[in-house]
């Protein structure tokens, strides 16, 4: 069984968020109205955070692309009260939105702060509304959610694999939005377990490092650093 | 001394007046506190109409007013269990005249908690979700066990004294009161058979009460303690909000005793020595939770670990400070520098630092929850949270409702435990032999006192 | 007004006999779904026996008030 992770090169990413834009449109994340960003409440599955350390000259900036980190000891999948978000086989942490309570322990408990909420109806002005995506579910207001790895893609790659007699690739047969938007192709995914894809053999690299290590929630996104 | 159930008894009579009447202070005190638990209300119909938008929550600070007050009411129902419970198993005689309004205010507090983890939700359609598909690992199902548990055992453990009064009033009341009572009152007539029975479940629920109350605020904090946030994560969260619980409890006790009391003109059965005795209560609760909080944050102080060390300094010194010296003032240099002092520690003064404490102790909840909100591990959005009209108009609600069911209970049930009162009266040589049965060697018989005052 | 005194000893009954009933659901979600199954026992083992207090409470002590207070007999004290 594939265990599904994702490794983002920083070096490679410029910042330009067509990872942010793909994810919104693959998702159905809500558009946030001006009002609405002002009172810090943007609804970003994926997050391009800018890190500006030291004053000017002497800055060193960089992008953080931030999905969901996709923890094999996930905080959120613990406090939830009425089993709304789960970690399938496959390690993927996703949500039935239909039971949520919206009750934010999950955004609570989240170290590092990537669950969204639909504070009020979430809105798909004009044409984004004939875009939504039919294979995942349009949430309500008040109900929590987060990125899960595009689940919906791997359940079709999992059928066509079925469909075609075998077992689903750990590389090549599904990748999230985001992973397939990225123009620099910083974003790699793919089986950690299976030691010859690329996502593994990164992971395992000397630039590999995790956020919030040392907490112990194990997620499965993988941050190669500057070289 | 005991005499048939139907004899009027004058001496009493100030203890029943408020049943079987009503002044038009009442219907004048009542009215505003109606109006804005209504506004109230229409404050959460624009919730339910727009969604949580209508409150100042956001990302990272998702978490705000709501959950506060949750934590808050639920502290102030320890109110209760401490006094009656406790007392009675110490057999303390100077509770008597306090246990049904202690009792009454935990069981009606408590239902003002489960109302602001409602009004939290996103979704409250919802919210049988939790019975149906709950899963313990969530603190919020811990939650829910504890606090029902802890509802049903206060509404027992209110209820159970409550029925020989329910028999006393029955006999002097008339029309549907009288119906109503005759049905609450199971029956009573005081025979030793009931006698027994009743003093048996007083006695199993007192005992049985005490470490539920006490598990019931320690989930309240593991839902904090249980998640990774910084400063948050702390081991001692439990027994701090047990403290801070009981600490804020007995302030509203007395603050609701010292009401009664001016209302119903019950200076002879609420006397000083009653507020005395719970001011020095409250002052010990006030070193305890200055001992606590003096604990958590030196802890996070000395470590410096930099999480809680962004957390610490902006409660400390930065955007939370003004609220923070507030609490401090609050819950300990008020209280401590009025109760401290004999002089001070009157009935007035005491009413005064509980005032003091209740506004500290909701302080703390806020300081406790949104702070670390606004200063998340990742130092990517630092948060910022102000309440909105919304729902500062839902707590006014809520506040005032609470008060105002609260005098609704003293019109319907006698806010002082008229029968124990009188027990203790008539248990008088028994309460002096069981204090000579503590000194040493074999004693002369005890002559009995008739109690001072007037018969 | 002759049965209405079953009322209260009844409803708590009830009461204390549907919580002990959800939790046992609880269990049973638990086991089927195998999560949060140690919690759950752990949780249960503690609050089960305190509605069953409860059960006795509402059924020796209130309902035996009750049926004590229609059986005909001397006048107590209050």
């Amino acid at each position: 069984m594939a265990r599904w992770g994702m490794v983002i090169d920083l070096d490679r990413c410029t910042g330009c968020q067509a990872c942010v834009v793909a994810c919104k449109a693959e998702n159905n994340v809500p558009v946030v109205p001006p009002e609405q960003a002002r009172e810090r409440r943007l609804m970003l599955w994926m997050e391009v955070i800018p890190e500006v350390e030291g004053e000017y000259p002497n800055v060193r900036a960089r992008f953080i692309p931030r999905p969901c980190q996709q923890c094999d000891h996930a905080p959120c999948v613990k406090v939830c009260p009425v089993q709304a978000l789960s970690t399938s086989p496959e390690g993927i942490v996703s949500r039935v939105f239909a039971r949520c309570i919206g009750c934010r322990f999950c955004v609570q408990a989240c170290p590092y702060g990537v669950i969204q909420f639909n504070w009020r109806a979430p809105l798909w002005p004009g044409d984004l509304y004939e875009a939504l995506d039919p294979d995942i579910a349009v949430r309500p207001t008040g109900v929590a959610e987060s990125c899960d790895f595009c689940r919906h893609r791997f359940q079709r790659a999992r059928e066509q694999a079925r469909a075609e007699g075998r077992e689903i690739r750990g590389e090549g047969d599904y990748v999230p939005a985001c992973v397939q938007a990225c123009p620099a192709l910083a974003l790699v995914f793919g089986d950690l377990d299976d030691p010859k894809t690329e996502a593994a053999r990164l992971a395992r690299g000397p630039r590999a490092y995790r956020m919030l290590e040392d907490l112990g929630t194990a997620p499965k996104v993988f941050y190669l650093k500057e070289g | 001394m005991a005499g048939p159930v139907h004899q009027r008894d004058p001496e009493d009579a100030v203890l029943f007046a408020p049943v079987l009447g009503t002044t038009r202070r009442f219907w004048l005190g009542a009215t505003p506190l109606l109006a804005m638990t209504l506004w109230g209300m229409y404050a959460y119909t624009l919730q339910l109409r727009y969604g949580l938008g209508v409150t100042g929550l956001n990302r990272p600070v998702a978490w705000g007013i709501y959950i506060i007050n949750f934590v808050f009411f639920i502290g102030i129902s320890h109110a209760g269990t401490l006094i009656s419970a406790i007392l009675r198993l110490c057999k303390a005689e100077w509770r008597r005249p306090i246990t049904r309004a202690a009792e009454a205010i935990t069981v009606l507090v408590l239902f003002f908690g489960l109302g602001s983890i409602i009004m939290d939700l996103g979704r409250p359609d919802r919210l049988f979700y939790v019975l149906q598909y709950g899963r313990l690992q969530s603190p919020l199902l811990w939650d829910v066990t504890s606090i029902t548990t802890y509802l049903t055992g206060s509404a027992l453990y209110l209820y159970l004294p409550l029925i020989p009064d329910l028999a006393l009033v029955r006999d002097r009341a008339t029309g549907w009161r009288r119906t109503l009572y005759t049905f609450l009152a199971l029956g009573w007539r005081g025979t030793p058979g009931q006698h027994r029975r009743l003093e048996r479940g007083i006695a199993v629920m007192a005992v049985m009460v005490i470490p539920i109350a006490v598990s019931v605020h320690t989930v309240v904090s593991w839902v904090f303690s249980m998640t990774l946030q910084p400063m948050w994560k702390s081991t001692i969260f439990g027994p701090y909000f047990v403290t801070g619980a009981i600490f804020s409890g007995i302030a509203a006790l007395i603050i609701s005793m010292a009401a009664v009391r001016r209302a119903y003109h019950l200076e002879n059965y609420l006397k000083p020595v009653h507020f005395n005795s719970l001011s020095l209560l409250l002052l010990v609760m006030s070193l305890l939770w200055f001992y606590f909080t003096f604990a958590e944050h030196l802890t996070a102080y000395y470590g410096g670990e930099l999480g809680e060390a962004m957390v610490l300094f902006a409660k400390v010194t930065g955007r939370w400070a003004p609220a923070f010296w507030a609490m401090a003032v609050l819950n300990f240099v008020i209280p401590v520098a009025i109760l401290a002092n004999g002089r001070t520690r009157t009935v007035a003064g005491s009413v005064v630092a509980s005032a003091s404490v209740v506004v500290g102790m909701w302080l703390e909840r806020y300081l406790i929850v949104v702070p670390t909100l606004a200063n998340p591990r990742l130092p990517y959005e630092r948060g910022f949270y102000a309440p909105s009209w919304v729902e500062v108009s839902i707590t006014a609600g809520a506040v005032s409702f609470f008060v105002l069911l609260y005098m609704v209970f003293t019109k319907l049930f006698p806010i002082i435990s008229i029968w124990e009162v009188r027990e203790g009266r008539e248990g008088l040589v028994t309460a002096q032999e069981r204090m000579v049965g503590y000194l040493p060697g074999p004693v002369a018989p005890v002559t009995p006192v008739t109690p001072a005052g007037r018969r | 007004m002759e049965r209405a005194w079953r009322a209260i000893p009844l409803s708590v009954a009830a009461f204390a006999l549907a919580f002990i009933g959800w939790m046992i659901r609880m269990l049973q979600l638990a086991w089927v779904r195998n999560d949060s199954w140690g919690f759950t026992v752990t949780v249960a083992s503690v609050v089960i026996p305190v509605f069953l207090v409860y059960l006795w409470l509402a059924l020796y002590v209130l309902w035996g008030i009750a049926r004590e207070g229609r059986a005909p007999g001397g006048e107590g004290r209050p």
